[in-house]
């Protein structure tokens, strides 16, 4: 089955007619006795080929082949077939090695390769080169295009692996601290490029690994430190025995290369940074160094107040894009402005690094009228030139006009266009000048005895009060009305006695019965009794009155009924005595019972 | 009698100096601050902190010069304690959420409704010392209402009823308000003053750390033991840490 597929294929390309013998070297330098491998590719079929002839070797010798391989791929749809054939030749001494054109037959023609040439160096026994962990066969090398640089002037780092030995893809270990530079990375293709150098008189492949640019940021002697790097070396034996036997302990016959790890350490490096010169610097130098090319363009050219229009500053040039200072602008006073939006290209595949920097300012113009954007010019230190340069812009102008706004406002008004105020910054409040009220302790109210005792007082006033008042609302009965009732008698005596003196006896008599008669409405009001002398005792007792006051107040009604209606005119003496019991009667009633002594 | 005047006038002068004390404390800890010499302010005003009387005024300035000495847990600390005594004054809620913003741990308390944001402000609006005296004032009103309606002249009972009435309510709704900021108040906070204080599950350096705080942060304070207090965070995180690490509030 697979036979019938090689016959289609091989029928195929056959069609196509393509058919191509190459041969090819694995090394083109080497030094003497080591082996190079030679690949003899016939393309465009796979069997059927003769066995390939050569016309001869020179400075070479054939030491073991041909080992043959065939492959079939089919890549996008298209079939490809080859036959290689390769063989081991180990070069001679120092000088040239050469290959005569090679030639095969196939399907009755004859197909031919190239003639291939083999630089054979010489041996010497080198002492390592490069740095520690490195030898003979593999180191690592860093060169600076410049050992002496001004500050921010670019030193480009090169570092590149030297192998005479088969090696796997170089890592980096430990980068070197790079203190006082600023550092950009070229871009490294994802191939390395191998290139075929001599060293010491032995040849080497080299590859590029990693290339930096270095701007300085301060002054003085700066080191570069040692950069590590680990690969893993083919092991070889470097026996070069004639014993035919002996290839097959070839390691290149071996199923397995065996890999040693190992680390190699390129060199640190000293540079040496100038300070940059005084003289001739510019006034408004800000530090650049590189050369640059300065723009500005603004995106309008007409415009409303209070519309935003971009003003954009741009730096052109080779230097530490990055680390570029801004260019100074004095922007008009009356626009209203933004920070700017800071933009970095930065070209990392030239011999310089360089790019672009833009800054993007909005402003807001306030006031109609013609906006002048002032030219800006930016200086730079050129150390290619060793020299100070200054890049100017030149003036730009918007025409402004007044906006919509303030078309309908009078124009004896001014009306400002209001903005937010911003803050500037946030702080604490000052401290407070006046101490203001201050607390006694720093016990809660709640612990402090004076909270519960002023929280309780109005609660003891009131049932004190409440309490009291009960009392005072018995005694009321017996001291109050008392007292009331004495005083309301003693005057109607004093008028009694007025009437005495005026010798209207009658009404001596008439004002004395009244307060006698008041007694005994004393006691019916009070008590609710009707009087008699008996009925009337006990309730005088009852009503809390002194029981000796109640005969003698009987008696002096009696006596009082006794005149009002024996007829005629009461004497002076019976008035004035009447009055005079009656009084010290009142004023026994009016004071209190526990006053008095004992019933008389 | 003679005994008692004397005592009497001595508490009174012995108090006045302690204020005459007081304020002259405060007023060489301002002339401090003002030149900028912050430290010599702050040990002026902890004097006359310690010597008595001390206002909430004396306690937020303390605040504003822990503030300047940057030393945030100090200042948080006295600008709670003066929050306590003026809840209203906004220089102190403005500093203090100042001071806050500078300290590391942020720590999220349970979400809870809006509502009981507006019952804290309500509860928080007047002080401890201000409640006390409304609490003794609603008492004092009605004690004189009770007084007036028993003896007043000639006054409309009915009216003076329902007036008495409401004075007891006002005294209810004040003593409870009193209690239940008291309760707050009375509750153990503290602010961290170390600048960093490991928090363990027990009071052993050896116990499992369970989290770490850095100064300025507020916790609630529980049990104390052998030299370990216990504190809760916001978000009911809980555990020990040394006792010197804490300042109650």
């Amino acid at each position: 089955m697979i036979a019938v597929l090689f016959v289609l294929f091989g029928f195929a390309a056959a069609a196509f007619g393509q058919y191509n013998l190459t041969a090819t070297v694995d090394r083109t330098v080497v030094a003497p006795g080591e082996s190079v491998s030679l690949t003899l590719t016939f393309s465009g079929a796979a069997s059927g080929i003769s066995d390939p002839v050569f016309s001869g070797f020179e400075n070479l010798q054939l030491v073991a082949g041909p080992y043959t391989s065939t492959n079939i791929s089919i890549v996008n749809g298209r079939s490809s077939m080859s036959a290689s054939y390769t063989y081991r030749l180990r070069a001679g001494q120092a000088g040239t090695g050469r290959i005569g054109s090679v030639k095969v037959r196939y399907k009755d023609q004859e197909y031919a390769s190239g003639e291939t040439v083999i630089r054979i160096g010489t041996t010497v026994a080198s002492a390592p080169v490069g740095g520690g962990g490195g030898s003979e066969d593999v180191f690592v090398r860093v060169f600076a295009d410049k050992t002496e640089a001004f500050l921010g002037e670019q030193i480009t780092l090169t570092y590149k692996i030297f192998f005479a030995v088969q090696i796997t893809s170089p890592e980096i270990m430990k980068l070197p601290r790079m203190a006082g530079f600023w550092v950009e990375d070229y871009k490294m293709p994802a191939q390395l490029a191998l290139a075929d150098e001599v060293v010491n008189g032995r040849a080497y492949k080299s590859a590029v690994f990693r290339k930096v640019g270095l701007f300085p940021t301060s002054t003085g002697e700066l080191e570069i430190e040692p950069l590590v790097i680990a690969t893993k070396i083919e092991q070889r034996s470097r026996r070069q025995s004639r014993d035919p036997f002996d290839i097959f302990n070839d390691p290149f016959f071996q199923l397995g290369r065996q890999l040693a790890p190992v680390e190699i350490s390129a060199p640190g490096i000293k540079l040496q940074i100038k300070p940059l010169p005084e003289a001739g610097r510019p006034a408004n130098f800000s530090g650049a160094v590189g050369s640059f090319k300065i723009m500005s363009a603004v995106d309008r050219t007409e415009c409303l107040t209070g519309d935003g229009i971009t003003f954009t500053v741009t730096l052109d040039g080779m230097g530490s894009i990055k680390t570029l200072p801004p260019p100074e602008i004095a922007f008009p006073p009356d626009v209203q402005r933004y920070d700017p939006e800071v933009t970095d290209n930065i070209q990392r595949n030239q011999r310089r690094i360089g790019g672009r920097k833009i800054f993007s300012y909005v402003i807001i113009p306030r006031a109609p009228g013609l906006l002048t954007l002032p030219e800006i010019s930016y200086s730079f230190f050129d150390p290619e030139r060793s020299g100070y340069a200054t890049a100017t812009t030149p003036k730009l102008t918007v025409e402004v006009k007044k906006g919509e706004g303030s078309a309908a406002m009078p124009s004896n008004i001014t009306v400002a266009s209001k903005q937010g105020v911003t803050s500037i910054a946030t702080d604490i409040a000052f401290v407070k000048s006046h101490p203001g009220r201050r607390i006694a302790s720093a016990d809660l109210p709640h612990q402090r005895p004076a909270f519960w005792i002023w929280a309780i007082l109005p609660w003891l006033g009131a049932v004190s009060t409440l309490a009291l008042e009960r009392r005072w609302e018995r005694r009321r009965d017996a001291r109050t009305d008392r007292r009331r009732m004495a005083k309301l008698a003693l005057r109607e005596i004093a008028h009694a006695e007025k009437a005495a003196r005026a010798n209207r006896t009658d009404e001596v008599i008439r004002r004395i019965a009244g307060v006698l008669d008041g007694f005994v409405d004393a006691v019916v009001t009070l008590t609710g009794a009707r009087p008699t002398a008996d009925e009337l005792r006990p309730h005088w007792e009852a009503g809390g009155f002194s029981p000796e006051l109640l005969p003698r107040i009987l008696d002096a009604q009696a006596e009082c009924d006794r005149i009002r209606f024996a007829g005629g005119k009461p004497t002076t003496e019976q008035a004035r005595r009447l009055i005079g019991t009656t009084a010290e009667i009142v004023r026994d009633f009016a004071r209190p019972p526990h006053a008095k002594g004992s019933a008389r | 009698m003679k005994r008692i005047l004397v005592f009497l006038f001595l508490l009174g002068f012995g108090v006045s100096t302690a204020q005459a004390e007081t304020a002259s404390g405060f007023e060489d800890g301002l002339a401090a601050y003002r030149s900028g010499e912050w430290d010599k302010a702050a040990a002026a005003w902890e004097n006359a902190i310690r010597s008595g009387n001390a206002g909430g005024a004396l306690l937020y300035n303390l605040g504003n010069a822990y503030y300047r000495m940057q030393q945030t847990g100090r200042s948080i600390l006295w600008y709670e304690r003066a929050h306590r005594l003026l809840p209203r004054d906004p220089d102190v809620k403005g500093n203090l959420e100042l001071a806050r913003l500078a300290v590391i741990d942020r720590i999220e308390p349970p979400v809870r409704l809006i509502i009981w944001d507006w019952i804290d402000a309500v509860r928080d609006y007047l002080s401890l010392r201000e409640l006390a005296l409304l609490f003794h004032l609603t008492g004092a009103l009605a004690l004189v209402l009770l007084l007036l309606w028993r003896f007043g002249p000639g006054v409309a009972a009915r009216s003076m009823r329902s007036a008495l009435i409401g004075a007891l309510l006002l005294v209810a709704v004040a003593g409870s308000w009193y209690a239940w900021r008291a309760v707050l108040d009375g509750q153990a906070c503290g602010i961290l003053m170390d600048e960093q204080a490991n928090v363990f599950s027990a009071p052993d350096a050896v116990s499992t750390q369970v989290f770490t705080l850095h100064e300025g942060t507020k916790v609630r304070m529980g049990e104390r033991l052998a030299g370990w207090v216990n504190i809760r965070l916001a978000d009911g995180r809980q555990g020990w840490v040394l006792s010197h690490s804490v300042e109650r509030i």
